[in-house]
């Protein structure tokens, strides 16, 4: 990937406004986000940040009464909303990884080949073995089920089963990775894997997460974006944020005033 | 209460007179409660033990092989009451008695009575049940499964979509005999049929003839025919159907269609892969049972499909020089005998006597083992699929 590329934008949201029939759930939110960075969304819950990352797939399009009111969100370079973008060629390259772990209730292997099965171009069993194994590897999941890839992903670990769904999203070879409050069901042995996983993945993609935990976010990311009342509040490194946040509603968030 | 503790010191001590009465009122209410509803086992019962009792010993004989064999392989027809040079009364079906007759040249047999339908078997209904059975649920189900898609995974909420719904509902609550009376209306009057032109009813509403072909559309309706008697009854379940489909898709986890829709999966592709394989135990249960009730139904079949005798199966006597698609379409127009009304003739429409008690006891026998079997058997399914379809 040539280096302009590199500097251009994941996601461009701009002057974004969303509503769940009269109910206006995001106003004007503008931010950037960095390609093969984390970034974390945080605020209180129904502050919007998952309704944010539901519109940067356009998953939002299954709730009837959703509506974009005005702003664009470009993801990489391209305007989503343009008519000649079709919504499972834009999933494909924006992965998501849910807040319940929520395999199929098939195979560990069927699991993983999900994204290339529904995918329009059909293609050989070796080539399927291979997208297979890599992903799961990718996952760090390969060597604990290589032995077990005929089994049921219900008779996965919670966390196992988080790591396959993460190994299903990445066998589409998405260039974004969405992760909704990915550790909210797990133990906190669990977490720490996840946790681990995703620092390896940002090599690879670029990586939004929405999580409840401050801690994760200062863990997990480059970038944090705080989110109350359907507006962004404040958005800057990790770091600074926590340390030296700007705003007196973030301050009083991150320090535990209000959740 | 707190008087009669500090009385007597005892915390444990029994409630006096007036809080006795109380209970032993609680006592009486339980038990009336409870006798109501053995009640009902009683009903059941007693219906099950009465058919048992008097419809087994019709099926199931001493000798091998130890099934009444004539009564699956043999079309009803007429029972004959006779007496031998004996003098002793026997009965036997119509058919029987004269191979006995031209078997024994040299005997004598008075025929003293006969009654329909009530001798031979009733293979000539269990297969048109069957056939009936099949028509209605191969068009109950794809239209049924089609609207609860339909109303499940692509309709949105609005005042239409809860008119619909109102009229499923009330579907539900139409009473059969106008469902038959329906049915005889639209399939057996007024469907449009292809026929020559100059075969054209006279009942036809109008016709359209297809030039060149000397055929005609004409809306004269079908007859009375298994076809129009499975549209019926499918009409009459779809209700029933579309509910149970419906309910199976809701129970799907959204999780699975949010997933497979992340996964760049069409809103087609999701509900084939990732919904409907996990409704399909459901949806499998509910027409199974669908069947049952189905199979029982003599109303709507009654003016437009059912026929009191039938002197052949349905695939017997064909047209050997129709083209393949005619005797198709022949097949689908005929008339047939079914179970339920089969039951009724015997039990309704001739004159009752001790000799025909073999032939409704065992009809009736036969049909409520049927519907058990079925039941049982979407009850054993369902336990089998969700032990491997478990989330």
């Amino acid at each position: 990937m040539s280096s302009n590329n590199d500097q251009r934008p994941a996601i461009e949201v701009e002057h974004l406004d969303f509503a769940y029939g009269e109910k206006q759930v995001l106003s004007g939110i503008d931010m950037k986000i960095r390609p093969r960075q984390v970034t974390a969304f945080i605020g209180p819950s129904g502050c919007g940040k998952s309704t944010l990352l539901h519109t940067f797939n356009r998953l939002s399009d299954l709730v009837p009464s959703a509506r974009i009111c005005n702003g664009h969100i470009r993801v990489l370079g391209k305007d989503i909303h343009d008519p000649d973008v079709d919504p499972t060629q834009l999933r494909k390259k924006v992965g998501m990884v849910f807040q319940k772990y929520n395999p199929f209730p098939k195979s560990i292997y069927e699991n993983v080949a999900f994204g290339i099965r529904v995918d329009t171009r059909p293609r050989g069993r070796l080539e399927i073995d291979e997208v297979v194994e890599s992903s799961l590897r990718g996952a760090a999941l390969w060597d604990e089920v290589k032995d077990r890839m005929h089994d049921s992903a219900l008779s996965l670990s919670g966390g196992q089963q988080q790591r396959l769904c993460i190994a299903r999203a990445i066998a589409n070879k998405p260039e974004i990775l969405l992760m909704d409050e990915p550790c909210a069901a797990l133990d906190p042995g669990s977490t720490l894997r996840v946790e681990q996983l995703i620092n390896e993945l940002k090599e690879d993609y670029t990586i939004v997460i929405v999580t409840h935990n401050m801690n994760q976010a200062t863990r997990v990311s480059d970038w944090t974006a705080f989110l109350y009342m359907g507006e962004l509040i404040e958005y800057d490194r990790t770091m600074s944020l926590f340390q030296h946040p700007t705003e007196d509603r973030t301050r009083a968030y991150i320090s535990g005033l209000f959740s | 209460m707190a008087n009669h503790q500090q009385e007597t010191g005892n915390p444990f001590a029994a409630p006096p007179r007036q809080e006795d009465r109380r209970a032993s009122r609680e006592r009486v209410l339980t038990l009336a409660f409870r006798l109501l509803t053995y009640a009902i086992l009683a009903c059941a019962l007693s219906i099950f033990l009465g058919v048992v009792m008097r419809g087994a010993p019709v099926i199931f004989q001493a000798e091998a092989p130890f099934i009444n064999t004539d009564f699956f392989t043999r079309l009803p027809e007429t029972l004959v009451v006779y007496e031998d040079d004996q003098g002793e009364v026997r009965k036997l079906s119509a058919t029987r008695f004269e191979e006995m007759r031209s078997a024994n040249p040299g005997r004598r047999f008075s025929i003293v009575d006969s009654y329909s339908y009530s001798g031979g078997g009733i293979l000539g209904p269990l297969v048109g049940t069957a056939l009936l059975i099949a028509i209605c649920m191969a068009i109950s189900l794809s239209v049924g499964i089609a609207s609860a898609i339909y109303l499940s995974e692509y309709s949105s909420k609005g005042r239409f979509m809860s008119t619909v719904r109102l009229a499923i509902l009330n579907l539900a609550g139409v009473p059969s005999i106008v469902f038959g009376l329906f049915g005889l209306g639209l399939f057996c009057l007024a469907a449009p049929n292809l026929v020559p032109v100059d075969q054209i009813a006279d009942r036809s509403l109008f016709s359209v003839p297809i030039p060149l072909t000397g055929a005609a559309v004409s809306f004269e309706g079908w007859g009375a025919c298994m076809l129009a008697g499975g549209c019926t009854l499918a009409i009459m379940i779809l209700p029933v159907i579309i509910t149970a489909a419906e309910e199976s898709l809701r129970a799907v986890p959204q999780g699975f269609r949010e997933a497979s829709l992340a996964l760049g999966a069409t809103r087609w592709q999701t509900i084939r892969k990732s919904v409907l394989p996990y409704a399909f135990p459901g949806m499998l249960t509910a027409s199974i049972l669908g069947i049952t009730r189905v199979a029982g139904e003599t109303a709507p079949i009654m003016f437009t499909a059912a026929v009191a005798h039938k002197d052949k199966l349905p695939w017997i006597g064909q047209d050997p020089d129709s083209s393949w698609a005619g005797r198709f379409l022949d097949f689908f127009f005929q008339s047939v005998q079914a179970l339920p009304y089969h039951i009724y003739t015997v039990a309704a429409k001739i004159p009752q006597s001790e000799y025909n008690k073999d032939m409704q006891y065992g009809s009736v026998f036969v049909f409520m083992a049927l519907v058990f079997f079925f039941a049982a058997l979407s009850i054993w399914l369902r336990a089998r699929i969700r032990r491997r379809l478990h989330w």
